[in-house]
C-alpha cells in the first residue's frame, strides 16, 4: 500500500500525513488477511462462467421478464389519444426542482453553483 | 393497565390491546416518549425524538378507533427509524458530517408502509457512520451504549434501533443489514432481527452503501413482530427494481399456535463446525451448544455440513462491500447535498484565489467523512483500481459465486442453517481498535449476506457474564417463513424455560432523572 497517496487522489479524498502513515498500517493488514481470496487463473473462472457478474442463472430471475419489442406504428395523420401504458414503466410524480435544490449547498435561478470549471484556476491545477 | 406493563408488551400485542381498548395510542405514545426520556440521556440511541408529531398521531389514531375507522395492523405502534433511511421533511444524517443540514424530500418506501400500516414514527436513531461498523462507535453524535452493560457496545451499525427496542423505549424499528447489520445488534442487546431475502423489501429511500448487499429489516422483541413487520414491508416497490413480485405471505398469523405447542419435528437443520475462522468464544460456544439441544428435544435432526467456503466469506465481504461503496459514495461530492467544504465557499467569492472543482470535491469529501468510511472507501478504491484479473474485486466476485452456489446447494438438502450470530457477546466500548478485528465480529452474518438469503438472530439466553447470545437461522431464498416458524419455535421453548431476555436498567433509576 505505497501507493496510498494514490488511492487517495482517485477517491478525491485528502488525507493528513498522521492520517496516512496509520491507514496504511491498516489496509496492510487488512490486504494481508485478503490474500486468502484465491488468485484468478488467467484461463477464466470455473465453468467457464464469467467472474465478473457472480450472478447465478438463478439470480435472473430476480428481474422481470423483458418486454417485447415495440411494433414500429405508422404514422397517423391525426394523433389518437395516447392510451394508458399496461405495462411496468408509466410516468409518476417527480420531485420538483425546487425541492431538490433545497438541499443543495449553493444554487442559483434554479441551478447549482460551482466554481469554474474553464477558470483560470481550473486551468493551472488540471495537471496535478 | 399499569403503565409499566407495556415495556413487557411486544407489537402484536400492543396494536391488539389497543383496539381491544386495554389503553390507548396515546397513553402508549406517551409511555414510550416518557421511557425515552428516562433512558435515553445515557444510552444516546435517539438522534431525533419527534414528540409533538408521535402525540398528535397517536391522538389521530385514538380518534380514528373511537369513530370506528378503518385500522391497519400496526396502528398506533411507536418505531424508531435508522437514520440512513429517509423520511420526508425530517433531516437525515447517516451520522456523518457529510450530510450536515441535509433534509430528506421524500420517505423510504419502508417507512411509507409502516406509516401506512398505522404505525407512529418516534424517531431517528444512531448509527456507525453510513452503517460502517459494528459497533456504532463512529457516529459523529457519539456513541449509543448498550442497555445490558452501559460500558459495552449495542453493536452496529444499526445500534441505535437495537437499544431502543432491547431497553423498551419503543417495541419495534427499522435497520438495514448488509453483512450483518441488522442482525449483529440485535444479538448484542437481546432483541430479534430479521434480514430478509435480497429483493424482498424495497431500498427505496435507504442510502446506499454496498447496493449488491444492503436490506432493510425488522428488529423488535418477539419473532411474531418482526413476522408481522415483514408482512406490511415486503412486496415489490417499482422505485426499486431490485425487488421481486414474489407473493407477500401472511407471516405474523401464520405462527399461531406454534408457541404453545412448539415443535421442529421432521426439519432438518445443517450445522458447521465452529473451528478455525468460525470458532467462538467459550460463553458464545456454551449458549451454542445449549441452543443445539434445545433444536434437538424439538425434534429437529442436526445435520453437520462442510462449508468450505465459509472460511472465504468474511474476506469476500471485505472486499466487495468497500468496492460498492466506494462507487456509491461518490455521489457526496458537496456539490448537490450535504455539507460544502467552508474554505471552498469562502475563497470562492475572492477573485485573488478560486478554488477548481476538483478541490472543493476533495475538502468537502475529506472534512465530510470520517475514519472508517475513508478506510472502506480507500480499500474499495485500490481492490478496484488494479484494473486486471488479478484485482481483489475480481478474485472477490468469483470466490462469491461459490460462496452462493454452496450455500444455496446445502439449502437443498437441510430446511435451514443455523449458526452463532456473533462469534462473542457485546464488547466493551472502545475494544477494538483495529478494523480487521471489528470486521470478525460479522463472520457468522455475512455469508446469508453475500447470498442474498433470508436470515434471522433469535435471543439464545444468557453467557455467564449475563450479556445476551443469538442463535442465527439462514433460509432458502424466499423461505422467511420456514425459519419465522424455526425461530419461534426456539423462541417460546427457551422463554418458557428462562424467560423474556429483558435488561434490568438499574442504572435508569440511579440517573436521578424524573420519570
Amino acid at each position: 500500500m505505497h501507493e496510498i497517496k494514490r488511492i487517495a487522489r482517485l477517491a478525491k479524498l485528502h488525507l493528513e500525513a498522521s492520517e496516512e502513515a496509520e491507514l496504511q498500517q491498516q489496509l496492510a493488514r487488512v490486504f494481508e488477511y485478503l490474500e486468502r481470496l484465491e488468485p484468478v487463473s488467467l484461463e477464466g473462472g470455473a465453468g467457464g462462467e464469467s467472474a465478473q457478474s457472480g450472478l447465478e442463472p438463478q439470480d435472473r430471475s430476480f428481474r422481470e421478464p423483458a418486454a417485447p419489442p415495440l411494433e414500429p406504428e405508422p404514422l397517423k395523420p391525426e394523433a389518437a389519444p395516447l392510451e394508458p401504458a399496461d405495462e411496468p414503466g408509466e410516468i409518476t410524480p417527480a420531485l420538483s426542482r425546487s425541492s431538490l435544490l433545497a438541499n443543495a449547498p449553493r444554487h442559483r435561478d434554479g441551478h447549482l453553483v460551482v466554481p469554474g470549471v474553464f477558470s483560470a484556476a481550473g486551468e493551472s491545477r488540471r495537471g496535478r | 393497565m399499569a403503565a409499566e406493563e407495556l415495556a413487557h408488551l411486544d407489537s402484536t400485542s400492543l396494536a391488539s390491546g389497543l383496539r381491544r381498548g386495554d389503553f390507548s395510542a396515546l397513553e402508549l405514545m406517551d409511555f414510550c416518549l416518557r421511557r425515552i426520556q428516562r433512558a435515553d440521556s445515557r444510552l444516546q440511541a435517539f438522534i431525533e425524538v419527534f414528540t409533538d408529531d408521535a402525540l398528535r398521531e397517536a391522538e389521530a389514531v385514538d380518534r380514528r378507533l373511537a369513530a370506528g375507522g378503518r385500522l391497519g395492523p400496526l396502528a398506533g405502534v411507536p418505531v424508531a427509524i435508522k437514520d440512513n433511511l429517509s423520511i420526508a421533511g425530517r433531516s437525515l444524517s447517516c451520522g456523518s458530517r457529510i450530510l450536515e443540514g441535509y433534509v430528506a424530500p421524500y420517505s423510504a418506501t419502508a417507512v411509507e408502509r409502516l406509516q401506512r400500516a398505522g404505525a407512529i414514527v418516534v424517531g431517528r436513531t444512531n448509527l456507525d457512520e453510513m452503517a460502517m461498523g459494528s459497533s456504532c462507535e463512529t457516529s459523529i453524535w457519539g456513541s449509543t451504549l448498550n442497555p445490558w452493560d452501559l460500558g459495552r457496545v449495542p453493536g452496529g451499525s444499526s445500534g441505535g434501533s437495537a437499544a431502543a427496542v432491547a431497553a423498551a423505549m419503543v417495541p419495534l424499528a427499522l435497520g438495514s443489514d448488509t453483512g450483518g447489520s441488522v442482525r449483529q445488534p440485535a444479538a448484542f442487546t437481546g432483541v430479534v432481527g430479521l434480514r430478509p431475502t435480497y429483493g424482498r423489501v424495497s431500498r427505496h429511500g435507504l442510502v446506499a452503501f454496498a447496493s449488491s448487499f444492503d436490506q432493510v429489516g425488522p428488529l423488535a422483541r418477539s419473532v411474531r413482530d418482526v413476522a408481522l413487520a415483514l408482512e406490511v414491508l415486503a412486496g415489490p416497490d417499482p422505485r426499486d427494481s431490485t425487488t421481486t413480485k414474489e407473493p407477500v405471505e401472511s407471516w405474523g398469523s401464520s405462527l399461531q399456535g406454534i408457541e404453545d405447542a412448539p415443535s421442529l419435528a421432521g426439519l432438518r437443520l445443517g450445522w458447521c463446525e465452529l473451528a478455525g475462522d468460525l470458532a467462538v468464544d467459550a460463553a458464545t460456544e456454551a449458549c451454542w451448544r445449549r441452543s443445539c439441544q434445545r433444536l434437538e428435544a424439538l425434534g429437529a435432526t442436526l445435520v453437520p455440513l462442510q462449508l468450505p467456503t465459509l472460511d472465504q466469506a468474511l474476506a469476500i465481504y471485505s472486499v466487495l462491500a468497500p468496492c460498492e461503496a466506494s462507487s456509491n459514495l461518490a455521489r457526496f461530492d458537496g456539490v448537490r447535498f450535504g455539507r460544502r467544504a467552508a474554505e471552498a465557499e469562502d475563497l470562492e467569492d475572492s477573485a485573488v484565489e478560486e478554488l477548481s472543482l476538483e478541490d472543493l470535491y476533495v475538502r468537502s469529501r475529506s472534512e465530510g467523512f470520517g475514519p472508517e468510511v475513508k478506510r472502506r472507501i480507500l480499500l474499495g478504491t485500490y481492490a478496484l483500481s488494479a484494473g486486471d484479473r488479478e484485482s481483489y474485486y475480481y478474485r472477490a466476485r468469483r470466490a462469491l459465486r461459490q460462496v452462493r452456489r454452496e450455500l444455496r446447494e446445502a439449502l437443498e438438502r437441510v430446511d435451514a442453517l443455523i449458526s452463532p450470530t456473533t462469534p462473542t457477546s457485546a464488547f466493551a466500548l472502545g475494544a477494538r481498535r483495529e478494523p480487521l478485528e471489528m470486521y470478525r465480529s460479522d463472520i457468522f452474518t455475512c455469508a446469508p449476506s453475500l447470498a442474498g438469503l433470508p436470515a434471522i438472530a433469535v435471543p439464545a439466553g444468557l453467557t455467564g457474564e449475563g450479556l445476551p447470545s443469538s442463535l442465527q437461522v439462514t433460509g432458502a431464498p424466499f423461505a422467511e417463513a420456514k425459519i419465522l416458524r424455526i425461530a419461534t419455535a426456539f423462541e417460546a421453548d427457551r422463554q418458557r424455560d428462562e424467560g423474556m431476555l429483558r435488561p434490568s436498567m438499574e442504572w435508569m433509576n440511579a440517573s436521578g432523572v424524573a420519570a
